[in-house]
């Protein structure tokens, strides 16, 4: 297998953490010179209030009603990247403002797309880096934690028309900002809660892992792991700590700025073959493949080298220290069985594909889905469909 | 060196793009990534976004070499390098292209499935066409040719170039 000391590395995002985080917008769009913006949302943010609250802090600007869409869905679809990206246009606007969880901020990623390359159409831009024009300022408020999109460089858009989802990964997607106020993730329930924490521990793993590890990203997936370990349980536990609130939505955007720039692996990629062969729920299908993706990725040794960074992180330096450093790459996987377990008791996360409605009748379609998914190439040694298959049977 | 590079880029890119037609009847990791695209699925690979790309579509379920086309339309994926200097990495056989997709020296415009299953090819046509030792570098399973390296080469030098329209 290959080593190479070459890498890139891209996080140009502002991030602003913590409580109050939100007082910051006005100065932040005066800097961006958003008067202007074009805010995109869901109703259920709207009457769980969550977009009055941000509404409240752009006090200094004149939001006509107009500006803000409230009728985004789950998945990012051509239509709707059409009908803001003209809703933009018709109003003037001068910068974008996502408030949401992944959907939202992949529409936001396409609006800002199609208004900046000055297209109606966006399939032209699907791939790595083929975007190339100058975009429009872009700010995103997370509303879970979890899913690293803020600080991500890729979107999927579905061509419903075409029935394929499109994937845009372009360092031109990345936001200029992130606001990241416990205020707008309290309301997340405690299931919810241990499903996005998972999805940014799932991140972590596979930057630390992937062909592309490298020494910035490994940073940002160390400070997210240790973050994860500490915080998460403590979180389902108690969905109102503040403290593991904060800690944990940092994690994610550390976890997504490590996995935007080291890749996905395996568990990623069979994890979004699941969500798209059988319609199960990507965190859900994650939690499940997580341990199993390991177990495979244990016979290479420098994810064996690298797992052992996770027990440290995870776990702390005397488990570290009383722990064979032959063994160590085991224990960390224990360790993230552990807490899987700890989420499960606590929530009922779950443990196997069967029970999240995967069928045996479609391991062929998820195997075949998996290995056409770019994040596999990324992962360690030269996956197949033996492999998969085995980590599905496992998993099931 | 870096005219020679270039020279060496331009052949082998051309050798890789042949032996994609010639592979297809004999491989069958290359037959079964063939089925996974579309029919009249047409692909464009370049040294770098200025060059010139190397055109391959699938037709009856066959590859069609078209050779080196300047600025060609209706592409559904084209796959060039950042620098030509990256090109000459993977074609001088010095780095996988896996490898290369990873650390981002690699541009795709298109649906990324399908590059994936283009790359899988072009891997297997690298193994084909380099020496054993990268073979086995580049590929982790056994890895056996089903023709000859001499072979290929010799179908690949008087390989029918596709003419017109692509």
């Amino acid at each position: 297998m290959y080593s190479s000391d070459y890498f890139e590395f891209f996080s140009p995002v502002k991030i602003i953490s913590g409580e109050h985080a939100l007082s910051t917008l006005n100065y932040e769009l005066d800097r961006l010179h958003v008067s202007t913006p074009l805010i995109l949302t869901n109703q259920s943010l709207d009457e769980m209030k969550i977009l009055d609250t941000l509404l409240s802090h752009l006090t200094k600007k004149l939001i006509n009603p107009r500006q803000i869409i409230k009728r985004i869905p789950n998945q990012a679809t051509i239509e709707i990247v059409k009908k803001a990206a003209q809703r933009y246009k018709n109003l003037e606007c001068d910068g974008i403002i996502a408030l949401g969880g992944d959907g939202i901020i992949d529409t936001a990623k396409g609006v800002n797309l199609m208004i900046s390359e000055r297209v109606d159409d966006l399939k032209n831009f699907a791939g790595i880096e083929a975007a190339h024009a100058d975009m429009q300022p872009f700010i995103v408020i997370p509303t879970t934690s979890g899913t690293g999109s803020e600080a991500a460089l890729n979107a999927v858009i579905s061509d419903q028309a075409n029935k394929r989802d499109l994937e845009f990964v372009s360092s031109k997607l990345i936001p200029d900002l992130a606001v990241i106020d416990p205020a707008m993730t309290f309301s997340l329930p405690p299931r919810l809660t241990a499903s996005t924490g998972v999805d940014a521990l799932v991140h972590a793993v596979e930057a630390y892992t992937g062909l592309q590890t490298n020494p910035l990203s490994d940073a940002y997936a160390f400070a997210a792991l240790k973050l994860i370990g500490k915080n998460l349980c403590p979180l389902v536990e108690d969905v109102n700590n503040k403290k593991s609130r904060v800690a944990m939505n940092n994690a994610a955007v550390m976890a997504g700025i490590a996995f935007s720039n080291s890749h996905a692996g395996i568990i990623h990629a069979v994890g979004d073959a699941c969500e798209k062969i059988s319609g199960v729920s990507h965190g859900d299908a994650l939690s499940v493949l997580l341990p199993h993706g390991m177990f495979y990725n244990l016979k290479f040794d420098y994810c064996k080298n690298s797992y052992q960074d996770i027990l440290l992180a995870l776990e702390g330096r005397d488990k570290f220290v009383d722990t064979e450093s032959e063994d160590r790459a085991l224990i960390a996987v224990n360790a993230v069985v552990s807490i899987l377990n700890k989420l499960r008791s606590l929530t009922g996360i779950p443990v196997t594909l069967e029970e999240i409605g995967v069928k045996r009748k479609d391991f062929d379609a998820i195997v075949d889905k998996a290995m056409h998914n770019s994040a596999i190439l990324n992962s360690a040694g030269q996956v197949n469909r033996k492999d998969i298959k085995s980590i599905l049977e496992a998993a099931f | 060196m870096k005219s020679l590079h270039h020279l060496i880029d331009k052949l082998i890119l051309s050798l890789i793009g042949r032996s994609f037609t010639i592979l297809t009847d004999t491989e069958p990791i290359i037959k079964k990534e063939l089925e996974y695209l579309p029919e009249q699925f047409t692909a464009a690979l370049a040294v770098e976004k200025e060059a010139p790309s190397i055109i391959v579509k699938k037709e009856n379920n066959k590859f069609k070499y078209f050779g080196y086309h300047y600025q060609p339309e209706n592409i559904d994926l084209r796959l060039y390098f950042k620098d030509e200097e990256f090109a000459y990495e993977v074609l001088g056989a010095k780095e996988g292209i896996r490898q290369a997709f990873s650390e981002h020296k690699i541009v795709l415009e298109g649906d990324l499935e399908y590059a994936v299953s283009l790359i899988y090819i072009f891997e297997v046509v690298e193994a084909y066409i380099m020496s054993d030792k990268f073979s086995e570098k580049i590929i982790d399973y056994k890895f056996k040719r089903n023709i000859s390296r001499l072979q290929l080469i010799m179908r690949a030098v008087f390989l029918y170039r596709e003419k017109g329209e692509i």
